[in-house]
């Protein structure tokens, strides 16, 4: 064997001219002189291990213990143990051994995402672990030469993409392309948030969805967006429900979609062109998709704030009652973005265009907004 | 409705308001609303998610998100794109 890239060969056999990491003698005894090893404790070791070796026995390393280290060995040679025999002959040669971790049998456990999780396998926030110190695939084996290089090499990628790009100092989420959404690779203690975040409860033929982050004045992020797809989806399908009722906590129903994620898409879509168009297509406009394709009727209860992605959702259910307190508010202009979440599609055909396009006007305050069309009246009323 | 003898005025405060906001914004979403109603559901969604991909590129969107965050007043500039961008 040679590795073109080194200088010397990495192996040696006897007769051919001896390389510089291999020190080579006739005797023991100048073997220890020239590797500056105590003459006498070297002639005890040799003796003790060609004692073992005749008998096929290892008592320093237990070497050909097992059936896994005599295939190693040398099945011609004559001695009862095919990883030992007698240093008996010359040449003896010598060279220094440095430990080193070839292989493991299993490591820590990760996620896809190289993610390092505890006992409970939750992930444990900055902690990423690959190749030999991971409980990857085939961490407990070892299928042939190389086999630690690929699980190191592409864990490693893996985990590159998951620290993603270090831009305003928080959590960068991954980037992972061809992942239409991140739902596969949700790890479970981002399940429980979400699920913290939007309860779903089934009773007497109604589904309540309730967003139930009032901190946020209930601000939709990609989980919890993703998550309401679900559940739509899913009433849409069960047929214990008989209708579906969106409320939330707090004192707003939901301010829109989380700013935060908005800039960071910002960030994203001017890297590559067309992701931003991606997002949009399978993000907002999949959960106003999902309500106005749920086969149950969809009643919405509003009170405070209904805002950008939270107004178009709340105009996408088939009734809203609304309290008193009740503002609906398109801030999209006053941020210098284009309306979204279906807001196009949905105002006209909801409340008409002129009405609509007044919204549009970026001016304050929204409470003067609410008056034509978008709120019904009293509550209970019809919406149109 | 505004008293009669304060129509000018109300138009002439509205149109400032508008001059002073993110005009390409303002552009792309008034070409959805005048599509939305000739579109298909389909057609107006991705409609919607190029027109927003396109003002993502804008000056102003970054202006109105970070006055946003900084609880200020945007200083909106109208169509340009950031000098950096490509």
């Amino acid at each position: 064997v040679r590795f073109d890239a080194w200088q010397d060969p990495v192996t040696h056999r006897s007769g051919q001219p001896v390389p510089d990491w291999l020190t080579c003698r006739d005797t023991v005894r100048e073997l220890s002189g020239a590797l500056s090893i105590d003459r006498e404790r070297l002639a005890v070791t040799v003796a003790r291990f060609n004692a073992g070796a005749v008998v096929g026995a290892d008592p320093d390393f237990a070497r050909g213990a097992d059936r896994y280290d005599r295939y190693g060995g040398d099945p011609a040679n004559p001695w009862p143990n095919p990883c030992l025999a007698p240093l008996d002959h010359p040449p003896f040669y010598g060279m220094p051994l440095q430990v080193g971790a070839f292989g493991t049998s299993g490591g820590v456990a990760t996620d896809e995402r190289t993610r390092a999780l505890d006992a409970a396998g939750e992930v444990i926030g900055g902690l990423f672990a690959v190749g030999n110190v991971s409980a990857h695939p085939v961490c407990a084996g070892y299928p042939g030469a190389g086999g630690t290089l690929g699980p190191a090499l592409t864990m490693g990628y893996l985990a590159g993409l998951s620290v993603g790009p270090a831009t305003d100092g928080s959590q960068a989420p991954c980037q992972w392309r061809g992942v239409s959404d991140d739902r596969g690779a949700r790890n479970k203690a981002e399940d429980k948030a979400t699920q913290d975040r939007v309860l779903h409860e089934v009773r007497d033929g109604i589904a309540r969805i309730t967003l139930n982050r009032p901190e946020a004045a209930n601000a939709l992020a990609p989980e919890q967006r993703n998550r309401l797809i679900e559940l739509f989806e899913a009433d849409s399908q069960d047929p214990a429900v008989r209708v579906v009722l969106l409320r939330s906590t707090g004192k707003h129903f939901c301010s829109g979609a989380d700013l935060g994620r908005i800039k960071q898409l910002r960030t994203e879509g001017a890297d590559h062109v067309g992701v931003g168009t991606d997002r949009i297509l399978t993000g907002a406009l999949r959960l106003i998709a999902a309500i106005l394709d749920c086969r149950k009727p969809v009643v919405c209860a509003v009170q405070g704030v209904a805002g950008g992605l939270g107004l178009h959702v709340a105009l996408a259910c088939d009734l809203i009652v609304a309290a008193s307190t009740a503002r609906f508010f398109e801030p999209l202009a006053l941020r210098g973005l284009v309306m979204d979440g279906a807001g196009a599609y949905l105002l006209p055909r909801r409340i008409g265009m002129q009405r609509r396009q007044g919204a549009g006007v970026p001016r304050r305050p929204a409470a003067r907004r609410r008056r034509p069309g978008l709120r019904p009246g009293q509550p209970g009323g019809s919406r149109r | 409705v505004v008293p009669d003898d304060e129509l000018d005025a109300a138009a002439q405060a509205l149109a400032g308001q508008l001059a002073r906001a993110a005009t390409s914004a303002i552009a792309l979403t008034k070409r959805l609303l005048n599509e939305s109603l000739d579109a298909g559901r389909e057609q107006a969604f991705l409609l919607e998610a190029m027109a927003v991909e396109m003002q993502a590129h804008a000056h102003d969107a970054a202006e109105g998100v970070t006055a946003f965050a900084e609880r200020r007043d945007p200083q909106f500039n109208g169509h340009s794109v950031p000098r950096s961008a490509p």
